[in-house]
């Protein structure tokens, strides 16, 4: 459905290219957006979006093609001149100073200065708090980046971009580290810059945020242009089509229940501070048991706490019916449990070592012979892993960062698997990852549950736990608010309970 | 008016700093309690002399720090402009027919300037050449060393007994002059510099250089800027040397690479760089000099001196990684509740 080529495009782009080390990252692409909407970039990891708004933004220079902003040809070469085009950008990986404070961030490279070149820093503050309270946002500026959340840090982020009032904003997964109530936020905030006429241009994997927002749509794949639409002209299964190229063959998952009376983990009156308060319950095998709510309301805490990553001040935990204690992460895999850390970039991998390395990280002492590494052995675990689940690599030598989010996702996976736990605690697995592998990770663990592994399942995406999970807890405040199961769950109840307003569920 | 969270705001991001300077008081009582004429006026001059080199060479170094890099050449730069300065005074002073005043400032203009240019040097080296600062520093340092042997064979130099005393005298009968210069290098060197869109740069630079490429700023002219001026604090250290020696020494064997890179890290200075300050590393510098003092009183050999300073450095540093520990657990818990509430 090749879209009518509006004349009042504000910015266009054509004929892009861009090769990185032999890799074509785009290809001939092109996009076009106006003034006034919301111009949502949808495609898998590694399609090409990132690499066109860098384009975009002057912080990887193109090949070839050209930029036209209002109708002139333009150029741009670095990130200060994009800024004086009017374009900014929050990137995928956070670009915050740690060590300055909020308002700081904000106005790095445009602090406020006097005739003397002096930085005006009561201003800057004072201007950092009427700009964040305009922005209905509740960050101290004088806090220091380090001391704050991820949510919150990636609020600063938007902040610091929206401050530099442009025509053009660019949000790259802005929304994959926002709670729901951020996220409502920012689209209140793309809503206002709409209003006074700006462009946004979004990219996210979430299909209900894209309903939100999205008034057209540009789809990429493989580093090509594929079309641009209208939003609402399309059906989901269809933009699905295009996004991953081939006929959506969706099969129906199973939810897997798990068997009756055999629990693989019994967790019994767990507390830790005020964080979590009196947690039972549990999770038989071959099930994937759904954890729920409002993020901080100590779910990481829960997979976290069980994985001895931060052990519990009380409470029972039982594998197979044996008690266990866990103080650390070796007691907690030697007792058959492992974690799917949430942020796979820092507690997943090592990135800047190759996919075999990171692979067989967890799970060295059985390829080794007389305390030395057995290579053979080595490579045998790491094909069947590649085989298995499908990671998409020419080369497993090559390093962990040239992987795309979710074939890294995938890494992670074959980690965990070849440690031998057969419980896993997976915490938000799916976090900016695009939904043809989304698809392929659902299948994958509703796999291992045949294979007798059990899952406790932590996401922050609703339907996943819909579409996964049999049985779901509900967290609210630290404790567990109510345990859905079978036709419970459904997603006003998980609302519900997760903003403690549920009854008797 | 300040309210009590942002003196608690304050009080966390400083607190580096004011950790250093509570261990400074407790090294200037013991100090005071053990040195006869600490409250005459010879106290102090004798006190900032002995701290005012390390001070200086802190600076320098909490500049390159602050980059997310280390100068390894810092001991050795100062030697080669101590050796040049003190070999150049007496003719530079002959070509301004004798005058002590004129010889002297041209000397020290002179020293300044090849200091910013060693400096500069270690910069474009590590910037162009794309190359470790501490590598290139390892191997700058050894090229300092050797130009000083050039220039100087052997100690010795002319410096008049003048030029030693207005380094390390006193002003209006009471003031340390080193007092001064250590006043005069915070008001006229870091606090414009920590002040201006530079200083806000090298804060972004070190703290992550990328966030600092997407925020438009010249990461290469911030790093070129720190080294030549990190270069220039050597040179002055250069010259209270070559005045409080009155001979330029290129077989000396100093402290200062070292030294000043305790002093940093002691005053908060983070070695992942984006973190540090100069208010902190003069506390630092203050404390491992005047450390070097009571164990002298204590007539502690000079065999056991190194080996003290080093476990007072080790347990100074982890005073700071225990209190960072408590802290971020605290933080961890205040967080989770705010959420909570």
């Amino acid at each position: 459905m090749p879209e009518e080529q509006g004349a009042e495009a504000y910015l266009g782009i054509t004929g892009i290219s861009k090769h990185f080390a032999g890799v074509q990252a785009l290809k001939e692409a092109q996009f076009s957006c106006r003034k006034g909407e919301t111009h949502v970039l949808i495609g898998e990891n590694g399609a090409g979006k990132s690499t066109l708004v860098k384009i975009i933004c002057g912080v990887v220079p193109r090949d070839e093609g050209e930029i036209r902003l209002a109708g002139q040809q333009i150029e741009i070469r670095d990130a200060l001149d994009a800024q004086k085009q009017g374009i900014a950008a929050v990137f995928q990986e956070l670009s915050l100073i740690q060590d300055l404070s909020v308002a700081e961030n904000i106005f790095l490279g445009n602090e406020p200065v006097n005739r003397f070149g002096r930085i005006h820093y009561r201003r800057l503050y004072s201007k950092a708090a009427d700009f964040l309270r305009s922005l209905e946002l509740d960050l101290h500026p004088r806090f220091l980046v380090r001391d704050l959340t991820l949510c919150e840090k990636q609020l600063v982020e938007i902040a610091k971009a929206v401050y530099k009032k442009p025509d053009i904003l660019i949000l790259d997964e802005a929304t994959s580290a926002l709670g729901e109530r951020e996220v409502e936020w920012l689209f209140r905030l793309i809503k206002k810059l709409k209003e006074q006429d700006k462009a946004v241009i979004f990219i996210s994997h979430r299909m209900d945020e894209l309903h939100q927002v999205a008034d057209r749509a540009t789809i990429f794949r493989d580093a090509r242009y594929i079309m641009t639409f209208r939003w609402g002209d399309l059906k989901d299964d269809e933009i699905v089509e295009h996004i991953s190229g081939k006929k959506s063959t969706q099969q129906e998952i199973l939810k897997p229940i798990g068997v009756e009376g055999d629990y693989a983990l019994e967790v019994e009156g767990a507390s830790k501070g005020r964080v979590l308060r009196n947690i039972s319950f549990r999770l038989r095998r071959g099930e994937i048991l759904g954890v729920a709510g409002l993020s901080g309301h100590g779910q990481t805490e829960l997979l976290h706490s069980l994985f001895g990553d931060s052990p519990l001040d009380a409470g029972i935990i039982k594998v197979n019916g044996r008690p266990i204690t866990v103080y650390n992460e070796r007691q907690a895999l030697k007792n058959g449990i492992v974690l799917l850390p949430e942020d796979r970039k820092t507690d997943g991998l090592i990135l800047s070592h190759s996919v075999a390395m990171n692979i067989t990280l967890m799970a060295l002492e059985k390829m080794q012979r007389l305390g030395v590494l057995v290579r053979k052995l080595e490579r045998k675990n790491i094909e069947n892993a590649v085989r298995n689940l499908q990671i998409k690599v020419s080369d497993t030598a090559l390093a962990a960062n040239s992987l795309s989010g979710g074939n890294q996702q995938k890494v992670v996976f074959a980690k965990a698997l070849l440690a031998d736990a057969k419980i896993i605690l997976m915490s938000d697995p799916t976090r900016g990852i695009d939904i043809g592998t989304k698809n392929e990770i659902y299948h994958l663990m509703s796999g291992l549950t045949r294979d007798g592994y059990s899952i406790l399942f932590y996401t922050t995406e609703l339907t996943e736990l819909l579409t996964l999970c049999n049985r779901v807890l509900v967290m609210y405040e630290g404790q567990i608010a109510s345990e859905l199961s079978g036709s419970e769950v459904t997603e006003k109840n998980i609302i519900a309970q997760s903003i403690g307003i549920g009854g008797a569920a | 008016m300040k309210s009590s969270e942002e003196i608690r705001i304050f009080a966390r991001r400083n607190r580096d700093i004011i950790i250093a300077y509570c261990v400074l008081t407790v090294v200037m009582s013991l100090f005071a309690s053990f040195q006869a004429d600490f409250f005459t006026r010879y106290g102090p001059q004798s006190i900032f002399n002995q701290v005012i080199t390390l001070c200086i060479a802190s600076l320098g170094q909490t500049l390159i720090i602050l980059t997310a890099g280390i100068d390894l050449s810092v001991g050795t730069l100062i030697i080669f402009t101590n050796c040049v300065a003190a070999t150049i005074m007496r003719p530079v002073m002959d070509l301004f027919g004798g005058s002590l005043v004129a010889g002297s400032i041209v000397t020290c203009i002179i020293v300044l300037a090849l200091g910013g240019l060693c400096g500069l040097f270690n910069g474009c080296v590590v910037v162009y050449g794309r190359l470790q600062p501490i590598i290139v520093t390892l191997a700058t340092g050894s090229i300092f060393s050797g130009l000083a042997r050039y220039v100087r064979p052997s100690p010795g130099g002319d410096v008049p007994a003048q030029f030693g005393r207005f380094f390390t005298g006193r002003v209006l009968e009471y003031i340390p002059m080193s007092a001064l210069i250590l006043l005069f290098s915070l008001l006229l060197i870091w606090i414009p510099y920590r002040n201006r869109k530079y200083g806000q740069a090298l804060y972004a630079v070190g703290g992550n250089e990328n966030a600092a490429f997407l925020s438009g700023i010249k990461i290469n002219a911030v790093k070129l800027l720190a080294y030549a001026i990190a270069g220039m604090c050597a040179a002055i250290c250069g010259i209270l040397l070559t005045a409080q020696t009155r001979s330029g020494d290129p077989t000396a064997a100093n402290n200062f690479t070292n030294n000043s890179i305790a002093a940093a890290v002691l005053g908060g200075a983070s070695l992942a760089g984006g973190k540090g300050s100069y208010i902190g590393s003069i506390a630092g510098a203050m404390i491992l000099s005047l450390l070097v003092g009571l164990l002298i009183f204590w007539g502690i050999s000079s065999y056991y001196q190194n080996l003290m300073q080093g476990v007072i450095l080790i347990l100074a540093l982890s005073v700071n990684f225990f209190s960072t520990i408590i802290r971020e657990r605290q933080n961890r818990r205040n967080v989770l509740k705010g959420n909570i509430n």
